[in-house]
C-alpha cells in the first residue's frame, strides 16, 4: 500500500502554490543561469585549453628594438632550449576612424607555425590589400566586413574575423590595467600587404617554443629566470663588442689624427725654439757692441783661470809671426805696452777682432755659449735688466708670457709620454658602465684642458700662430668625445615568458575565477534555500504538530515523517534544478557564451555537455536541501509524540518568556512578540538581504567607481604635462618646467601578478611634488601602500624589467597620487641608485605645453587626461554587470515573500481571532507587519556596513592581487542608497501581498480544532 | 497474566519544590477485549497514565506490560513498533490532517498495519461513507472524531486508547461515538482503554479505575454493563 500521506503532496502543492512557484521559479532561473554559465564556462574554456595544442602557442616571446644577428637567435636558442619563430608586428594607428581616440592596430603577417589563426568569419587575406582583424575589435567598433581600414601609409579592405589564441584578451601591454577591445586590435594580413605598411613601427617579435614540453609551472618559472639570464650575457657581450668597435674604430682615428697633431707640436716648437734662440743671440750681440775689445777680454779672462801673461803669449804664440814680424814686435817692445804690441802682431798678420776673440775663447776655453751669456750678464748688470727681457723685448713679447711658455714647455716635456696614444691600447668597454662614461677622453692619461692650457699660453707670447694645431686638436677632441651610437645595440623591449602573459592567461584565469565565483554563489544561495525551506517546515510542523503527534503515537516512526516532510523542498529542489539545466543549456549558455565573446577574442567553440553542472546544479542542489532539511526535522523529530501533541514542538527547553516593559505601547509589544517568535526567520531573511545585497552593490559599484577615480586621478595629478624627452641635452625656456628623472621597474610582491612601476626622481624643492621626502627613504603612490599593503618603514623591492636586477626602497609614507603606480625619491637618491651622472634626467614636469621642444626630442607626454584613459577601458567592460543587480532585488522578493508568508500562515489562527475580536485589517497587518518590517530595514542598514567590508575584503584579498595597477575600492553612497530603496521597494510588493493575505484569513480559522 | 499489566506506576513532573507526582503507584491489571475506563477530575494523572501505556510517556517507576511485553524495556524504535501493531489513539482534539479525505485519514492508520481492516466496510460501521471524500473542516465535531476512531481502528490494534475521545463534542454526538467504540469493541474485539472525566461513561465499561491525585481510589469490573446508547447525564 501506498503511504497515504503521499496524497497530500499534491494538495499541499495546490494549497502554498504561491511559496512552491515562487521558490520553483527562482529555481529554475538561478540554476538555469548558473548552469547556462557552468555549460558556457565549460566549452568556452575548453576550447580555450584546447586552443594551447590546437593553435600551436606560443611558450613565451621575446621583441627587439632591433632585429639581432641570426647568431645572436641562435645563442638564444641553444642557451634556452627552445626554438625561434619570426612573428615580427607592426603597430599602426588607424586613419579616420575616430577623432578623438588613438586606435592602435597590431598587424602580423599570416602565421603558419606557432599561434596560428582561428578564422571566426569572413576569409583569410589573400592579397596584399586585404586585412583580417581581431573579431571583438571589429563588433566592439562596427567594423565590417568589406570595410576599408586606413593607416597612414596605405589602406586595407576587411576580408574576415579571426581570434589571435595568443591575444584571447587584447591587452596592448602586458602592465596595462585593463584589456581594451575598443582601442586595441590585432590584425593578419599576407606578407605583401605587411611590407606595403613600412617600417617605422615595426617590432622584431619572436615567439618562442621549448623544444621539451615543461612539465609544471614551477619548471616554467624556473625556465624562465634561466633564459633571462642567458640573455642577458648573450646580449650584453654582443653589445660590448659592437661598442668595442665604435671605440676601436675611434682609436685607430685618434691615432693618426695624434700622430698629425705631434707633427704639428713638433713644428711648432721648433720654430719657437729658433726664434728664441735667434732673439738671444741678437741680444748678445747688442750686448757686445756696446762692450770694447778691452772689456771683454777682461771679463773673459776673470771667467778663465790664467793670468794676462799666459794669454799674451798663447795668442802670440797662436798668431803664427814671421821672423821679421816678431823682430819688428821685439824692437817696439820697449816703446809700446802688451795690449799695443798684441794689436800690432794682429795687425801684422791681418786677424779681425773676431779671429782675436776666437782665439781668446780657444785659449781660455770659454765656450762661445757662455761668452754670450758672461757678456749678456754683465750687459744685463751694468743695464739692470734680464737676459729673457731683452728675449722678449727681440721677440716683440713680455718677459711673463716667455716665461710661462717655458714653464708650459717643460709641463709639456712631462705630457709627451701621456700624448703617444699610438703606444695605448684602445680603452676597453664595460657595457654595465657605458652609459656613465659615454666620453672615451676620460679613458685617457691626459686631458684636452691641459693641452689648450699650453697652447695658450704660447698663444700669449703672440710669437706662434697656434691655429693650425687648435684646428686638428679640435678634431681628436670632437672624435674622442664620442657618445656610441646604440642604434644597432640589441635591446630587449618586451619579454613575457607565456604564464605571466596576460593577453593569453587573462581569459583562462578569469574564467577560473568566475567559474569558483558563480559555484560559491550558488552555494551560498541553495544553502539560503534550504534555510528558508528548513524554516517553513519548521513552520509547517508546529502547525501539524496535533497530528504529527497523532501519527508518532500511532506508530510511524520520525525517519518516515522525515522522509515525508522532505519530499515536497526537494522535489520542488529537484525539478527546478532540472528545468533550470535545460533552461541553462537552451537559453542562458548562448547568453553567458555571448558575455565572454563580448569580452575575450576566444576561438570558436563547441557547446559541452557538462557533467559538472549537473552535478553541482543538480545533484548538489538536492543533496544540499536533503542535508540541512534533514538536519532540521531530525532535531524536530526528537520531539516526543506527546509534546507534539501538546503542541510544543521545540526541541530545546521551553524559555520563558522574554520579559517586555508593559510601559511599552501595545502595538510596539506586540511587535517584539512576533520579532522573538520569528527571530529564526528574521536571521535567515539578514542573510538573504545580505547576499542579494552583496550581489546587488556589486552591480552597481562600478561605474560610480570609476567616476569618482577618474575624478581624483586627475586631482592628483601633479602636472599637467610630463614630457620624457629622448636625451638629457634637451632644453627648454619655459620657467614652468621643472626637470626630473624617471624609469620603469617591475613589482616583485609575492602572490601579486606583476605590475610596472614608475620611480620618479624629483628635484630638491619641487614646485610640483610637494613633500619632503627623507633622503635615502621613497614616497610611494597611495597605490602601493594600499594594494601590497605596505606601512611606513617597510621595504619595496622592484626588479629591472627583462633582468634579474632588484632595487629596494624603504618606504617613508605615501604621497596622494593615483593615476598609477608611482615611487618618488630625492634626484640625489635616484642617481646614486640608477648610477646616473649629475646632469642627467629624462623630462620635465610643467603645467603649461613646451612648445620650444622639438617634437622629434620627445619620447612620449603623459597629459592630464591620460591619467583616466584606463577608466574609459574599464567602462566599457561593466555594461553585464546590471545582472548581479537584478539578481540581488529577485533574492530580496523571494526571500521576503516567502519568510512574510510563513510568518503571516505561522499565525493565522491569531489573526482571525483578533478579526473576531474587532481588529481591522490594517491594525492586524501592523501588528503582523511590523516587526517584519523593522526586521527588513534592520538588516538592510545591518548590512550596509557588512556589504562594505566583505567587499572591501575581496578588493584586497582577490582582485588587488589578480589584476595589475590599482583602482580605490571606492563605494559611492548613491549605491547604498540604492540599495536601500530596491530592499524598502521589494518589501512593499511583499507587503502588500501579505496584506491580500492577512484579509483573506477566515474568522472561522479560530473556531477550528487546532489540526495539522 | 492480564493482558495489560501495570504494577506501580509512579510519575512526577517537575523538579525541586516544583516536583508535582502525578501517578503515586499505580497498579492494574486490564483483560483482553475489555472497555476499561479511567475515570477521574482534571488533574488526577488518568491522561497521563493512558500516555505511559500508550508508550509516549514514561514512567519513573513501574512497569507497564501489554501481552506479556514490557514497554519499559523497549528502545525508542521498539516502542515505535510497539504503537505501530498494538495501539490505535483517539484523541479529544481529532488531530486529523487537514489536507486529507475522510477515507485517506483512515488510510493514514491503514499503511500502518499489515492486515487492516477493510476501509470501506469500516466507513460504512463508523458511518461516514457519505463524507469519505471531504476534508475534516467540511465536517462535524463527530464527522471528524469518528474519522479519528477510523483512523485509529483501521490497522485493527490490540488496544484502542481514547483520551477524552467526547470532550468537545455535544451530548448526542458524545452518545454516537461512545456507541462506535462499544461496537467496534464488540466487533474487533480490541481491548479499549477510554479516560474520561464524565462519570456516565463507566456504565459501558467492563472495568473501572477511579483516579483521584495520582491514586486509584476505586477499581471494579462491572458485571452489568449499560450499553453506550443508553447512557444518561
Amino acid at each position: 500500500m501506498k503511504n497515504p500521506l503521499n496524497k497530500r503532496f499534491a494538495r499541499e502543492l495546490k494549497s502554498d502554490a504561491g511559496k512552491y512557484i515562487a521558490v520553483f521559479l527562482f529555481l529554475v532561473l538561478f540554476i538555469g543561469v548558473i548552469s547556462g554559465f557552468l555549460v558556457a564556462d565549460n566549452s568556452v574554456s575548453a576550447a580555450y585549453r584546447e586552443g594551447f595544442d590546437k593553435y600551436n602557442i606560443e611558450d613565451g616571446h621575446i621583441t627587439f628594438k632591433t632585429e639581432p644577428p641570426a647568431e645572436i637567435l641562435s645563442q638564444i636558442e641553444k642557451a634556452g632550449e627552445l626554438e625561434f619563430y619570426n612573428l615580427f608586428y607592426k603597430n599602426e594607428a588607424l586613419v579616420g576612424f575616430d577623432a578623438d581616440t588613438v586606435k592602435t592596430v597590431r598587424v602580423y603577417s599570416l602565421r603558419d607555425t606557432v599561434n596560428t589563426v582561428c578564422l571566426m568569419e569572413g576569409k583569410m587575406p589573400g592579397r596584399a590589400d586585404e586585412i583580417a582583424i581581431d573579431r571583438l575589435f571589429a563588433e566592439t567598433n562596427k567594423v565590417n566586413i568589406g570595410d576599408t581600414l586606413r593607416f597612414s601609409e596605405c589602406e586595407y579592405k576587411v576580408s574576415g574575423y579571426v581570434a589571435l589564441p595568443d591575444y584571447s584578451c587584447l591587452y596592448e601591454n602586458n602592465s596595462d590595467m585593463m584589456f581594451s577591445a575598443v582601442n586595441f586590435c590585432v590584425a593578419i594580413v599576407t606578407p605583401e600587404g605587411f611590407d606595403n605598411l613600412g617600417d617605422s613601427h615595426l617590432f622584431f617579435n619572436y615567439a618562442w617554443k621549448y623544444l621539451k614540453p615543461y612539465a609544471d609551472e614551477t619548471e616554467q618559472n624556473d625556465r624562465s629566470e634561466a633564459l633571462i639570464k642567458s640573455l642577458e650575457n648573450i646580449i650584453k657581450k654582443y653589445d660590448e663588442k659592437l661598442i668595442q668597435a665604435q671605440v676601436d674604430k675611434v682609436w685607430s682615428d685618434a691615432v693618426s689624427l695624434s700622430e698629425e697633431l705631434e707633427n704639428k707640436f713638433r713644428e711648432a716648437a721648433d720654430e719657437i725654439e729658433n726664434k728664441v734662440k735667434k732673439a738671444g743671440e741678437d741680444a748678445v750681440k747688442d750686448a757686445l757692441a756696446t762692450f770694447s775689445q778691452d772689456e771683454i777680454s777682461e771679463m773673459l779672462l776673470k771667467e778663465s783661470d790664467m793670468t794676462e801673461e799666459q794669454v799674451y803669449s798663447a795668442m802670440m804664440e797662436k798668431a803664427n809671426l814671421t821672423s821679421a814680424q816678431k823682430m819688428k814686435l821685439a824692437a817696439d817692445s820697449r816703446t809700446l805696452s802688451e795690449d799695443e804690441l798684441l794689436e800690432e802682431a794682429m795687425e801684422m798678420t791681418g786677424l779681425t777682432q773676431d779671429d782675436i776673440a776666437a782665439m781668446l775663447l780657444e785659449i781660455t776655453g770659454i765656450t762661445e755659449e757662455r761668452a754670450g751669456e758672461i757678456l749678456l750678464g754683465e750687459y744685463c748688470e751694468k743695464n739692470n735688466t734680464t737676459a729673457r727681457a731683452l728675449v722678449a723685448a727681440k721677440l716683440g713679447t713680455t718677459e711673463k708670457a716667455i716665461k710661462d711658455m717655458q714653464t708650459a714647455f717643460e709641463d709639456a716635456e712631462n705630457l709627451t709620454g701621456d700624448l703617444d696614444i699610438n703606444s695605448k691600447e684602445a680603452p676597453k668597454i664595460d657595457f654595465d658602465k657605458l652609459e656613465k662614461d659615454s666620453d672615451i677622453e676620460s679613458g685617457l692619461d691626459f686631458s684636452f684642458d691641459d693641452i689648450y692650457s699650453i697652447i695658450g699660453k704660447v698663444d700669449a707670447t703672440g710669437i706662434y700662430d697656434t691655429a693650425e694645431i687648435r684646428k686638428t686638436l679640435g678634431r681628436l677632441e670632437k672624435l674622442m668625445d664620442i657618445h656610441p651610437d646604440d642604434s644597432d645595440l640589441i635591446e630587449i623591449k618586451d619579454y613575457i615568458p607565456r604564464y605571466q602573459n596576460m593577453a593569453i592567461m587573462f581569459t583562462g584565469n578569469d574564467m577560473n575565477s568566475d567559474h569558483a565565483t558563480v559555484v560559491l554563489m550558488l552555494y551560498i544561495m541553495l544553502v539560503i534555500l534550504a534555510f528558508v525551506f528548513a524554516v517553513t517546515i519548521s513552520n509547517t510542523i508546529s502547525k501539524e504538530a496535533g497530528s504529527i503527534g497523532t501519527l508518532r503515537a500511532s506508530g510511524y516512526s520520525g525517519g518516515e515523517l522525515i522522509r515525508h516532510y522532505l519530499v515536497l523542498p526537494v522535489t520542488v529542489t529537484a525539478l527546478g534544478a532540472v528545468a533550470g539545466n535545460i533552461l541553462g543549456y537552451t537559453v542562458f549558455e548562448s547568453l553567458f557564451v555571448k558575455i565572454y565573446y563580448t569580452s575575450y577574442s576566444l576561438v570558436t567553440y563547441k557547446t559541452l555537455m557538462n557533467g559538472e553542472a549537473f552535478l553541482l546544479t543538480t545533484v548538489s542542489s538536492v543533496a544540499l536541501m536533503l542535508i540541512v532539511n534533514i538536519f532540521v526535522l531530525a532535531r524536530k523529530m526528537k520531539v516526543r509524540p506527546l509534546d507534539f501533541l501538546r503542541g510544543e514542538v521545540s526541541s530545546r527547553k521551553r524559555k520563558k518568556a522574554v520579559k517586555i516593559s508593559p510601559k511599552l505601547p501595545f502595538l510596539q509589544r506586540f511587535g517584539l512578540r512576533i520579532f522573538f517568535q520569528n527571530a529564526g526567520s528574521y536571521a535567515v531573511l539578514f542573510f538573504g538581504i545580505l547576499f542579494g545585497g552583496i550581489l546587488a552593490v556589486f552591480g552597481m559599484l562600478f561605474g560610480p567607481m570609476f567616476e569618482e577615480y577618474s575624478v581624483l586621478a586627475r586631482e592628483t595629478m601633479f602636472c599637467d604635462y610630463q614630457y620624457i624627452v629622448k636625451k638629457d641635452s634637451v632644453e627648454t625656456d619655459n620657467a614652468q618646467a621643472e626637470k626630473f628623472c624617471m624609469t620603469a621597474l617591475d613589482s616583485d610582491v609575492k602572490g601579486y601578478v606583476k605590475d610596472s612601476v614608475s620611480i620618479y626622481g624629483i628635484a630638491d624643492n619641487s614646485s610640483y611634488i610637494k613633500a619632503d621626502i627623507p633622503a635615502g627613504e621613497v614616497l610611494v603612490s597611495e597605490g602601493i601602500m594600499k594594494k601590497f599593503r605596505f606601512e611606513p618603514g617597510d621595504k619595496l623591492t622592484l626588479k629591472e624589467p627583462y633582468s634579474t636586477k632588484t632595487y629596494s626602497f624603504t618606504i617613508a609614507g605615501d604621497y596622494p597620487y593615483l593615476a598609477s603606480l608611482a615611487v618618488f625619491m630625492p634626484r640625489d637618491d635616484y642617481l646614486e641608485m640608477f648610477d646616473k651622472s649629475g646632469d642627467y634626467f629624462t623630462g620635465y614636469f610643467s603645467n603649461s605645453e613646451l612648445t620650444d621642444i622639438d617634437e622629434d626630442d620627445i619620447y612620449t607626454t603623459i597629459r592630464l587626461q591620460d591619467a583616466t584613459k584606463i577608466v574609459d577601458q574599464l567602462s566599457s567592460l561593466i555594461g553585464f554587470m546590471d545582472i548581479f543587480m537584478y539578481f540581488g532585488v529577485v533574492i530580496f522578493l523571494l526571500l521576503m515573500f516567502l519568510l512574510t508568508k510563513q510568518i503571516i500562515e505561522k499565525n493565522s489562527r491569531s489573526i482571525a481571532m483578533t478579526k473576531i475580536l474587532g481588529f481591522k485589517n490594517g491594525e492586524i497587518a501592523k501588528l503582523y507587519l511590523l516587526a517584519t518590517s523593522a526586521a527588513v530595514v534592520i538588516s538592510l542598514l545591518l548590512s550596509v556596513p557588512v556589504i562594505h567590508l566583505l567587499l572591501q575584503w575581496a578588493f584586497r584579498y582577490y582582485l588587488y592581487v589578480k589584476m595589475s595597477g590599482y583602482i580605490p575600492y571606492i563605494v559611492s553612497n548613491t549605491c547604498y542608497i540604492k540599495l536601500f530603496v530596491m530592499g524598502i521597494a521589494s518589501y512593499a510588493v511583499v507587503a502588500a501581498l501579505m496584506l491580500l493575505k492577512i484579509r483573506k484569513v477566515p474568522m472561522g480559522e479560530a473556531l477550528k480544532n487546532q489540526n495539522m | 497474566m492480564s493482558f495489560c499489566e501495570l504494577k506501580n506506576i509512579r510519575k512526577s513532573f517537575g523538579s525541586g519544590e516544583n516536583r508535582v507526582e502525578v501517578l503515586k503507584g499505580i497498579d492494574l491489571n486490564i483483560e483482553k477485549g475489555e472497555i476499561c475506563v479511567l475515570l477521574g477530575p482534571s488533574g488526577s494523572g488518568k491522561s497521563t497514565l493512558l500516555n505511559i501505556i500508550g508508550g509516549i510517556e514514561t514512567a519513573d517507576e513501574g512497569a507497564v506490560s501489554v501481552n506479556g511485553e514490557r514497554t519499559a524495556d523497549m528502545s525508542e524504535k521498539a516502542l515505535t513498533e510497539y504503537r505501530r501493531h498494538h495501539l490505535g489513539y483517539v484523541f479529544q482534539a481529532y488531530n486529523l490532517i487537514p489536507n486529507l479525505t475522510v477515507r485517506e485519514n483512515i488510510e493514514v492508520g491503514a499503511y500502518l498495519s499489515k492486515n487492516p481492516l477493510g476501509i470501506d466496510e469500516l466507513m460504512e460501521t463508523l458511518g461516514i461513507t457519505d463524507q469519505k471524500n471531504k476534508l475534516p473542516n467540511q465536517l462535524s465535531g463527530g464527522q471528524q472524531q469518528r474519522t479519528s476512531i477510523g483512523r485509529a481502528i483501521v490497522k485493527n490494534p490490540d488496544i484502542l486508547l481514547c483520551d477524552e475521545p467526547t470532550g468537545a463534542l455535544d451530548y448526542n454526538t458524545s452518545k454516537e461515538i461512545l456507541k462506535l467504540i462499544e461496537d467496534v469493541n464488540q466487533k474487533y474485539g480490541n481491548t479499549v482503554i477510554m479516560v474520561t472525566h464524565n462519570d456516565a461513561i463507566k456504565n459501558m465499561a467492563d472495568r473501572v479505575f477511579k483516579l483521584r491525585d495520582g491514586v486509584i481510589r476505586k477499581s471494579y469490573f462491572n458485571e452489568v454493563k449499560i450499553s453506550a446508547s443508553d447512557l444518561d447525564w
